[in-house]
C-alpha cells in the first residue's frame, strides 16, 4: 500500500506535481495498479534467464567516424527562449 | 599517528575518440555553441543511441592498463534524473554490470610501493554544459552531451593528500600513454570528486564521508584533502563528528564550502535501456586491445634502468609522462650518453616546464636541438654555464643551438696560445693577486679567474684556465 | 468509379496504367476529408497543399516516364507518434503541441521515396498509452462503423481514417495491441510485425523492447504493400535485423492444406462478447474448411504477461517521459522562478492524467531496491513466455485467437474489465501478428488474430490472404 506521502515522493522524483483535489484519485489509482502486479511475484523465475530484448543481434556498434551535425539553427527550432546561440532559461534560482 | 585519513576517488575521464559516444558529431572540444549536436545527443523524441565501437575499445585499454577484469557480457543503463544539462532527464552510463571490474593502481608511496585498488570502471555520456549570466539567467549548450566518458572509482585505501596525488598522477599518466584522453583538467577532460573521513585510532571514532567536488588541478585536489583532514581532526577533537554532505573547493578562499546535505541514498532508479542490445565481448576482442597497447609507465621505467642504467629515481621521473619519455629516447638516438641527457632533461628542461606548469609538447625546440646542445658542451666548444644560458635562449626563441651560439659567438676559448697570452695580460693588471696567491690566499685564484672570464665574455675553457693559471703563478 | 472506394494497390494499378492521376486520387481523399473528417476526428494535422504537390510530383514523374516507388500516389496517414521533419508531430499531447521536428523518422523517409502521399498525422492516444484513442489531447477519434463507438487505440486515428475511406494506407505503432484493437474494431486489417523488421527509429518511444510500428490497410494485399515500403534494416536502429525481408504476396496466395494451427487453451477459457465467440467459432470451421489442421495448444505463463507489460511500460514509459521538460522543445510552462519549478510546471501542465499515472507507477517499481523486485522479474517472466511460444512455434505455423474479446464499447466508456485479452503476450515475445475481420457483414466488426514467430511474416499472411480469399 502506498500512502499520500510516497505519492509525494513520486511526484517530486518524476517532477510533476499532484493538486490536493487529486490525491485520493491517484491513490487509489495507484494502489489497484500495484496491487494488480502483485500476481507477478508468485512465478517461480529460480534459474531463468533475464530477456533485455527479444533480438539477439550480436554488438551493433557504430564505427568511429564523424558525421555532419545539425546547424544551430536546427537545433535552436523548437526551444522557446535562445540567446546567443545558446538555450535559455530565464532567471533560475539553484 | 592517532588519526588515520581514509580517501577514495571517483575521476571521470572523457575519451579522446574521434565521435560522441552514441552518435557520429564530432567528439572535438569546444566549438561553436550548440553545432556538435543532431537528434541523439540532444535526445529528440524518437532519436536512438548507436553505441560507439571505439568507447568500447578505449575504455577497455583502461582496464587492461589498470589490471581489471573485462565482463565478458555487459549492458547500459539508464541512470534517472533531471538537470537542465541532462537531455533526455536520464543519463546512459552502466549500473550492476561494469565493464572493467577490480583492478589497481601501483604508487609508490613513502613507505614504499602501494596498491590502490580500483572498484570499477564504467561508460557513459557526458552532459551539457550551463552558464549562469548576470541577469541570472541560464544558458545551455550541449555540445558536450553525449561525450563519451569512463569513469574510475577506486576504494577507500589512499591515506594522505600525497598518495591521493601520486595515483592522481598515475592515472594521468597511465591514460595519456595509452591515448585514451588527454586528461586536460582545464578542459574538463579528467574531473576528479574526492571522497574522504577519518578514522580516531584511539576510540576508532570515524568521521562522515566528506563528498568534495570542484577540484581544477591535482594541486588543488591536495590543498582540498589537507583542508578537510584538518576540519575533521578538528572535529573529532571537539568530539564532534561532520555532517554527510557535499563540499566544494574553493580556490580563492583556500577553502571547502558546503554544497548540499546528502539525505538518503540518491534514487537513480536504474533500468537497462532497451534500445541498446546487450553487449558481448570476446577473448580475441580482448586479446587484440591489449597487443595494442603501448608499452606501459612501470614496464618502460624498467627498461630505462636496464638498457639506460640509470637510477631508479631518474627512471621515475623520465617516465613520469610519456612525451617526456619518448623526448629522452629520441635525444639518446642523437647523442649516445643517456646519463648527460638524464641530467639535462630532469634539470633544466623539466624544472624549466615546471616552473611555467607547460607540456613537453609545448617546447619550441626539438630532441635533435637540445642533443646538439648537450654535444657543445660535451665536445667543449662552450662550457657549462653557457650551455644553461644558450638553453634559456633556445626556450625564449626555438632557435638552433649552433646558430645562437655562432650568432653570440660563444664558442669555447681552448686555443693554448690564445688563452696564455689572456692570463698573462690579467696577471700583469693584478699584481697584488699574485702577492696575496704567494702569501697563501687561495681566494685570489677565484678572483683571477673571474677577471680572465670577464676579459673572454665567459668563453674560456674553465678547466684550461684553471690549470694554465695555477702553473703560470707558481712560475712567477 | 469512385476513387476512395478503391484499395491502395487498386490505386496504384489504374495510376500506372494512366487511369488516373495521382492528384485525382489525393483530391479524393482530401474530398472525403472535407466531408467526415469534422465527424471522425481521426487527424491531428492535415496539410492539404503540401499533399496536393507531392502528388502532382508523382504525375510529373509518370508523365516523364521515370520509375514509381511501390506507394506511387497512394494517399497515407502517419499515427502522430511518428517523426516527421517540417510537419508537425504531437503524440496527441499538448506537450508537443507546436513541435515540427527537423528530421524524418526512418519509416516516413521509406514513404516518401516510395512516393507515398501523406495527407496528414493520425490522432492517438496521448504518447500511445491507452487503447481508447480517447486521451488524446485533441480529442476523442470515432469509430467510423458506429459513430457513438471507440475506434480502439492507441493508433485509433490511423484506422478510423482508413474505415473512413480518408486515406488508402496508414502507419500505426504497437506496444501491446495498439494496431491490433484498433484494426478489429474499425473492420480493417492490421499487421504488427516481428519486433526489429520495421525500424523505430522515430517512433516516440514508449517502451523500446515492446514498440513497433506497423501498418494498416482495406485487405492483406494492401496492408503487406505497405508493410514491404517501410520494413527492412535501418544503421540508425540498432534493435532493427540486419536483413531485408520483403514478402512476395503472389507467392503465398496458397491453400491452407495442411498448415498446422494452433488454438490456445488460455484464449478460449476467457470470457468473450457473444458475437466474438460466434464469429471466432465461424473462422475456426472455415479455417478448417480450407485446409487447415487445428488444435487446441497451450501457454502456461501467458496468465502473467499482463503483469509484466505492465510493469516494463510503465517502468520504460517513466524514464522515456523524462526528456519532457519544457527546455529544448516542447511546452514551457510560462511562469517559474526555478529550474524544479520549470519542470513541475510545464510537465504537470502539458501531461494528460493517463500519461502520469504511467510516469508515477513506473517511478515507483523501478525506485529503491523495486527494479529487481519488478522489472527484472517481469524480464524473467518474460523468458518464460518466449519459450511457451518457442515450444508451440516448433510444431505449429501459426497461431489464432479472437483480436479483441469484446466489441467496441461506447466513447466516454472503458473496456468492461471482464474482458481480457493476452495481446501483450506478442510483444514480449516480439512476434508477427495480423488482425483481420472475420467477416464482412454491417454493423460491428470482429477480428480474427493470427499470429506467427519471428520473422515468419510468411506464415500469416499466407493465412490471412487464403481467409480473406474465402470469406469474401
Amino acid at each position: 500500500m502506498i500512502k499520500k506521502d510516497d505519492i509525494y515522493k513520486l511526484a517530486e522524483l518524476a517532477k510533476l506535481s499532484i493538486h490536493e483535489d487529486e490525491l485520493e484519485v491517484y491513490e487509489e489509482k495507484l494502489n489497484r495498479a500495484i496491487e494488480s502486479l502483485e500476481k507477478i511475484k508468485e512465478v517461480n523465475t529460480d534459474n531463468v534467464e533475464i530477456t533485455y530484448n527479444v533480438n539477439q543481434m550480436k554488438n551493433p556498434l557504430r564505427e568511429d567516424i564523424v558525421r555532419e551535425s545539425l546547424s544551430q539553427n536546427e537545433v535552436l527550432k523548437n526551444t522557446v527562449e535562445e540567446q546567443y546561440g545558446y538555450f535559455k532559461i530565464l532567471k533560475v534560482m539553484d | 599517528m592517532r588519526y588515520k585519513t581514509i580517501i577514495g576517488l571517483e575521476i571521470h575521464v572523457e575519451l579522446m575518440t574521434k565521435t560522441k559516444i552514441f552518435c557520429s558529431c564530432t567528439n572535438e572540444f569546444g566549438g561553436e555553441v550548440n553545432t556538435h549536436c543532431c537528434p541523439v545527443c540532444l535526445g529528440l523524441p524518437g532519436a536512438m543511441p548507436i553505441l560507439n565501437k571505439a568507447v568500447l575499445e578505449y575504455a577497455m585499454k583502461a582496464g587492461i592498463a589498470f589490471n581489471c577484469n573485462i565482463a565478458r557480457n555487459t549492458k547500459m543503463d539508464r541512470k534517472n534524473y533531471f538537470y537542465s544539462d541532462l537531455v533526455k532527464g536520464y543519463q546512459i552510463s552502466q549500473d550492476d554490470i561494469p565493464l572493467c571490474e577490480g583492478g589497481y593502481i601501483e604508487i609508490e608511496s613513502k613507505e614504499g610501493p602501494k596498491k590502490v585498488h580500483l572498484n570499477r570502471i564504467h561508460i557513459e555520456e557526458d552532459t551539457g554544459k550551463s552558464v549562469h549570466t548576470e541577469d541570472g539567467d541560464t544558458l545551455l549548450d550541449y555540445n558536450r552531451a553525449g561525450v563519451p566518458l569512463i569513469e574510475i572509482v577506486s576504494k577507500p585505501e589512499m591515506n594522505s593528500a600525497e598518495e591521493a596525488r601520486l595515483f592522481l598522477e598515475k592515472l594521468r599518466a597511465t591514460l595519456k600513454y595509452i591515448e585514451v584522453s588527454d586528461c586536460k583538467m582545464e578542459e574538463g577532460s579528467l574531473r576528479c570528486d574526492i571522497n574522504i573521513n577519518i578514522v580516531d585510532m584511539e576510540t576508532g571514532n570515524k568521521t562522515n564521508i566528506t563528498e568534495i567536488k570542484n577540484l581544477n588541478s591535482f594541486r588543488a585536489a591536495v590543498k582540498a584533502i589537507e583542508h578537510e583532514e584538518k576540519r575533521h581532526i578538528d572535529l573529532l577533537k571537539e568530539g564532534k563528528n561532520s555532517e554527510k554532505e557535499t563540499r566544494r573547493w574553493d580556490e580563492v578562499q583556500g577553502e571547502t564550502i558546503i554544497m548540499r546535505q546528502k539525505g538518503g541514498a540518491a534514487d537513480y532508479r536504474f533500468a537497462v535501456d532497451g534500445d541498446i542490445l546487450p553487449i558481448e565481448i570476446s577473448e580475441e576482442w580482448i586479446e587484440e586491445i591489449k597487443n595494442s597497447l603501448p608499452e606501459l609507465p612501470h614496464d618502460k621505467k624498467q627498461r630505462f634502468i636496464r638498457e639506460y642504467g640509470l637510477t631508479e629515481y631518474d627512471a621515475e621521473v623520465l617516465t613520469q609522462s610519456r612525451d617526456i619519455a619518448l623526448f629522452y629516447e629520441d635525444t639518446v638516438k642523437h647523442i649516445d650518453d643517456p646519463k648527460l641527457v638524464s641530467n639535462w632533461i630532469m634539470g633544466d628542461v623539466l624544472r624549466r616546464l615546471n616552473d611555467e606548469d607547460l607540456e613537453v609538447d609545448s617546447l619550441k625546440f626539438d630532441s635533435k636541438a637540445l642533443a646538439d646542445l648537450i654535444k657543445l658542451v660535451k665536445d667543449e666548444k662552450i662550457n657549462n654555464n653557457t650551455g644553461k644560458k644558450v638553453l634559456r635562449d633556445m626556450f625564449e626563441t626555438g632557435k638552433d643551438p649552433n646558430s645562437i651560439v655562432k650568432e653570440k659567438g660563444l664558442i669555447q676559448i681552448s686555443d693554448q696560445g690564445e688563452l696564455s697570452s689572456i692570463v698573462d695580460k690579467v696577471l700583469d693588471d693584478n699584481q697584488q693577486s699574485i702577492e696575496d696567491y704567494k702569501n697563501g690566499k687561495d681566494r685570489a685564484v677565484g678572483y683571477l679567474m673571474g677577471q680572465i672570464m670577464k676579459a673572454t665574455r665567459g668563453k674560456a675553457n674553465p678547466q684550461l684556465v684553471n690549470k694554465m693559471l695555477v702553473e703560470k703563478l707558481e712560475s712567477r | 468509379m469512385d476513387i476512395i472506394n478503391l484499395s491502395g494497390w487498386e490505386m496504384r494499378e489504374k495510376l500506372l496504367n494512366k487511369e488516373i492521376s495521382s492528384r485525382e486520387i489525393v483530391k479524393s481523399h482530401l474530398d472525403r476529408i472535407d466531408k467526415v473528417e469534422e465527424n471522425i476526428n481521426a487527424f491531428i494535422t492535415i496539410d492539404k497543399e503540401k499533399a496536393l504537390k507531392d502528388a502532382d510530383m508523382v504525375d510529373e514523374k509518370i508523365k516523364n516516364g521515370e520509375n514509381v516507388g511501390i506507394l506511387a500516389g497512394i494517399p497515407i496517414g502517419i499515427k502522430d507518434n511518428i517523426i516527421t521533419k517540417d510537419f508537425r508531430t504531437t503524440a496527441g499531447s499538448k506537450m508537443l503541441e507546436n513541435f515540427t521536428p527537423i528530421y524524418d523518422a526512418t519509416v516516413v523517409k521509406k514513404v516518401k521515396e516510395n512516393d507515398g502521399i501523406i495527407l496528414g498525422k493520425t490522432n492517438l492516444d496521448e504518447f500511445a498509452m491507452g487503447g481508447t484513442t480517447q486521451s488524446s489531447y485533441f480529442g476523442p477519434t470515432k469509430n467510423p462503423l458506429d459513430e457513438t463507438k471507440i475506434p480502439g487505440g492507441s493508433s485509433g486515428g490511423s484506422a478510423a481514417a482508413i474505415a473512413a475511406k480518408e486515406v488508402a494506407l496508414s502507419l500505426g505503432s504497437d506496444t501491446g495491441g495498439s494496431i491490433r484493437i484498433p484494426a478489429s474494431y474499425c473492420g480493417i486489417v492490421g499487421i504488427k510485425p516481428t519486433y526489429g523488421l520495421v525500424s523505430r527509429y522515430g517512433l516516440i518511444s514508449l517502451s523500446n523492447s515492446l514498440d513497433q510500428i506497423g501498418v494498416f490497410g482495406k485487405d492483406v494485399r494492401d496492408a503487406v504493400l505497405m508493410l514491404n515500403a517501410v520494413s527492412g534494416h535501418d544503421s540508425m536502429d540498432t534493435t532493427s535485423i540486419n536483413n531485408d525481408i520483403k514478402l512476395d504476396i503472389e507467392s503465398l496466395v496458397d491453400s491452407l492444406k495442411g498448415m498446422k494451427i494452433g488454438l490456445p487453451k488460455e484464449y478460449l477459457d476467457l470470457e468473450m462478447d457473444p458475437k466474438v465467440k460466434e464469429e471466432m467459432d465461424k473462422a475456426i470451421n472455415i479455417l478448417k474448411d480450407g485446409g487447415a489442421i487445428i488444435e487446441e495448444v497451450s501457454l502456461p505463463n501467458i496468465k502473467y504477461a499482463n503483469e509484466a507489460y505492465n510493469i516494463i511500460v510503465c517502468g520504460d514509459a517513466s524514464s522515456n517521459m523524462a526528456r519532457f521538460d519544457g527546455i529544448r522543445y516542447g511546452y514551457r510552462a510560462a511562469d517559474y522562478e526555478t529550474l524544479d519549478e520549470l519542470y513541475i510546471k510545464s510537465r504537470t501542465e502539458a501531461f494528460g492524467d493517463e500519461v502520469k499515472k504511467r510516469i508515477l507507477l513506473g517511478t515507483y517499481l523501478l525506485s529503491g531496491q523495486r527494479g529487481d523486485e519488478y522489472y527484472k522479474k517481469a524480464q524473467k517472466v518474460r523468458t518464460l513466455i518466449i519459450n511457451d511460444f518457442n515450444d508451440i512455434f516448433s510444431k505449429y505455423d501459426t497461431i489464432i485467437c479472437p483480436t479483441a474479446t469484446n466489441l467496441p464499447f461506447n466513447l466516454g466508456g472503458s473496456r468492461p474489465s471482464k474482458y481480457y485479452n493476452y495481446n501483450e503476450a506478442i510483444n514480449l515475445a516480439g512476434l508477427c501478428s495480423i488482425s483481420i475481420p472475420t467477416s464482412k457483414g454491417d454493423g460491428l466488426s470482429v477480428g480474427l488474430q493470427i499470429i506467427g514467430d519471428r520473422f515468419k511474416e510468411s506464415n500469416i499472411i499466407k493465412a490471412a490472404l487464403a481467409y480473406e480469399g474465402m470469406v469474401k
